[in-house]
């Protein structure tokens, strides 16, 4: 009884991870790349969809959960002038649809299970299908539930650039402090 | 997936699986095979303690004409690959040596080269 028990607590603990990282990296978002905001709820630079290939790709469902968690928490002070069903439908498909992406990866054999044998170009093209899905998906929920000024055909393009150049500063960010950190002398071994 | 690896073991495993592939990402740093063939002459000449002086470099006449070898001694300085020492009191010779960065780069080279060889069938 004791496993199953710290198996689903583990996935819970993930998941809240994921959704306080998702929080947290909106909130400095929107911080720091306010100027850059196209329209309501789309910025040119979307620095969370690289959290979404992170989260997603390492903790799986968790993750998917967490930015499902997380989508809501922001969404419901976000869409302050929208029906419930809105930011509900909203936050399902930020989390649901780049671990939908990665099972369909996955199933056509362009990812391992573990990531093995995983390549930094594909770590790329992979990045960019998120960001290309993401954007799709929640086009198709605003256009379905007709949120109000939305301009499903026009406003694709912002969401998906958005959501590709956070991404890539986020995992160019990481890898930058990787370099620093195998490079520092000092550091423990 | 080994069902016996809890959530916490799996997801860390594949964060450092990812963090292997963002830390390989490109990134206009990398080398060409001609920048690579002056680097391992450069670095084999320090490795024997008989490092190479700048003019020496640039006569490498299998390796490019001095103008070329020059622009790639620039390259390779600019990308971190390569320093250069002077001796005490004498500040006319320019020595070129290997920085930690091209040290690591050696090394990685040397574990790829055993792991090859570990993995192969006897």
């Amino acid at each position: 009884m004791t496993v199953p028990f710290r198996h689903w607590g583990e996935q819970a603990a993930l998941a809240l991870m994921s959704a306080v990282l998702f929080v947290s990296f909106f909130e400095f978002n929107n911080w720091i790349f306010s100027s850059f905001q196209y329209s309501e709820g789309i910025n040119w630079i979307f620095l969370p969809a690289g959290f979404r290939v992170i989260m997603v790709l390492t903790m799986g469902l968790p993750g998917a959960i967490g930015l499902i968690l997380g989508s809501w928490y922001i969404d419901v002070e976000f869409f302050t002038n929208t029906a419930w069903f809105f930011p509900f439908f909203n936050g399902l498909v930020a989390g649901i649809t780049p671990w939908l992406v990665m099972k369909y990866l996955m199933r056509k054999g362009w990812l391992a299970p573990q990531l093995g044998q995983m390549t930094a170009s594909r770590l790329l093209q992979v990045t960019l299908i998120f960001s290309a899905a993401s954007a799709m998906s929640h086009q198709l929920v605003w256009w379905t539930l007709e949120k109000p000024n939305a301009n499903v055909w026009v406003d694709v393009w912002p969401m998906f650039v958005g959501n590709a150049l956070g991404a890539l500063l986020m995992l160019y960010g990481i890898k930058f402090v990787i370099d620093r950190m195998r490079l520092n002398p000092n550091r423990r071994t | 997936m080994d069902k016996s690896q809890t959530p916490f073991a799996s997801a860390y495993l594949r964060f450092l699986q990812l963090a292997k592939v963002v830390q390989a990402l490109p990134d206009g740093q990398e080398m060409d095979a001609n920048e690579q063939a002056l680097l391992e002459s450069v670095v084999l000449c320090w490795y024997e303690n008989n490092p190479m002086t700048v003019r020496e470099a640039i006569s490498l006449a299998a390796l490019g004409s001095p103008a070329t070898l020059h622009k790639r001694i620039t390259r390779l300085r600019e990308k971190d690959m390569l320093s250069t020492l002077n001796i005490e009191g004498d500040r006319r010779a320019k020595f070129l040596i290997p920085t930690q960065r091209t040290l690591d780069f050696f090394q990685n080279l040397g574990q790829s080269m055993q792991q090859a060889n570990t993995n192969q069938p006897a």
